[in-house]
């Protein structure tokens, strides 16, 4: 079974979501889930157009026995990830340096060395280069604004340690900032499709950047951590 | 129920080990999460064990809740029914079909559209109501019976390619709807 295949993706999601995906499959789906964001994302996808069912649900408090069961459990536990205090994130934005001439040359020269990623190029093809202080390119991010595919490649980007990983969120014209997921490290590459909403907010976002969080991202949907790069989507 | 904000603060209260937020939490939540479990397992106390479950891996996992999983009653809507899912599964040759919970599980859109309509849950009420009879009718005994295709076949007296183009149609109508 293919499952880069986009539609199957989709359609396992859709059934592991709604619950006809049983045993065996299940559990597969279940563990290719944990080693992909593209398939995460998929089932949060269904997951967000489907739950709401259960507001037709009629609230039946359970009995006080049930708490104090679960009390039993937690009260010498903690939660495995303890919330992060997070610093201004805007405040961390106007520290950032703006898009460089000399960025967009070495962008312009990776792109010829490396081309573009497997994905056939069309036209609404957007890319963006996170570089280092010494201008050495560590992601490359690639972007199709009509069909949302997105396909993010580390170049020269290593692990910074390894309870740290690099979060990629896009600055909305307005609002918080959104994931956009895990990067990758040490030349592997990410591929994703943004649902139709997201690829909306991209169009208008103002620009892309990175944060170091907890491993497993940022426990809290917004930035955490510091700011550590940034980059602008521009059109090929 | 106290609005998504509120449910939010609570959870990163309990992730930085605040049980008396997860308290709060737990009280906000889990009528409608109970409600959902009993719904499912259609017997107290194996409602009450999944929701035990449930609210331990919420609790474990507090931290880890981020916007992309939507609201936060979407995200433990999810880690419940996916307990429940389980724990039906495990269960399957044991349980009777009959059980305490009422047989009048008509499958026709009228219980639910009442529910609905009292809960104003707005939006995805109008596409369920969109999609075919029997479209909703297998989406519902899937999401909230844990049915599996060929189940879905059984109970709709209908062949299994055909319950599952209801299920995969009926979806696939519903995100549109939604996303108009």
């Amino acid at each position: 079974m293919n499952y880069q295949n986009d539609e199957l993706i989709e359609k396992l999601a859709a059934e592991y979501v709604i619950g006809t995906l049983k045993g065996g499959a299940r559990r597969r789906f279940e563990k290719l889930m944990v080693e992909s964001f593209k398939i995460r994302q998929a089932v949060w996808d269904w997951e967000r157009q489907i739950n709401g069912l259960v507001d037709a649900v009629e609230e039946m408090p359970p009995s006080e026995e049930v708490w104090k069961r679960i009390q039993d459990q937690i009260s010498d536990t903690h939660p495995a990830t303890s919330a992060a205090t997070k610093p201004g994130f805007f405040a961390s934005i106007n520290l950032w340096r703006g898009w460089s001439l000399a960025a967009t040359a070495a962008l312009v020269a990776l792109v010829l060395l490396t081309g573009i990623p497997k994905k056939q190029v069309s036209m609404p093809e957007f890319v963006a280069v996170f570089n280092d202080s010494a201008s050495q390119p560590l992601w490359l991010v690639s972007t199709n604004m009509d069909t949302g595919d997105m396909s993010i490649r580390a170049i020269n980007a290593k692990a910074e340690a390894v309870d740290k990983a690099f979060e990629l969120w896009m600055l909305p014209a307005s609002g918080n900032p959104r994931s956009l997921g895990l990067l990758p490290v040490g030349g592997l590459e990410n591929e994703l499709v943004l649902t139709p909403k997201l690829l909306q907010i991209l169009k208008n976002a103002q620009g892309l950047a990175v944060s170091v969080e907890p491993k497993g991202g940022s426990p809290t949907g917004v930035p955490t951590g510091p700011v550590v790069y940034q980059a602008q989507l521009v059109p090929l | 129920m106290p609005g998504n904000d509120t449910l939010v603060k609570l959870l990163h209260l309990s992730a930085s080990g605040d049980e008396q937020a997860f308290k709060e939490f737990y009280e906000a939540t889990s009528p409608k999460l109970f409600g959902l479990a009993f719904k499912m397992m259609k017997n107290r106390s194996l409602a009450e064990d999944v929701c035990q479950e449930a609210y331990i891996k919420i609790w474990h996992h507090s931290g880890e809740y981020h916007g992309d999983r939507g609201a936060v009653m979407t995200w433990i809507t999810a880690i419940l029914r996916y307990r429940a899912l389980d724990k039906l599964r495990s269960l399957k040759p044991e349980i009777p079909f009959k059980n305490e919970f009422s047989e009048q599980q008509d499958i026709s859109p009228g219980p639910f559209k009442m529910a609905l309509n009292s809960q104003q849950a707005g939006v995805l009420q109008g596409c369920m109501e969109e999609i075919t009879g029997e479209q909703r009718s297998s989406i519902l005994l899937a999401f909230f019976e844990g049915l599996s295709h060929q189940e879905l076949a059984e109970r709709l007296q209908a062949p299994l390619g055909t319950v599952k183009s209801w299920i995969r149609r009926g979806m696939q109508s519903l995100r549109r709807c939604l996303e108009r």
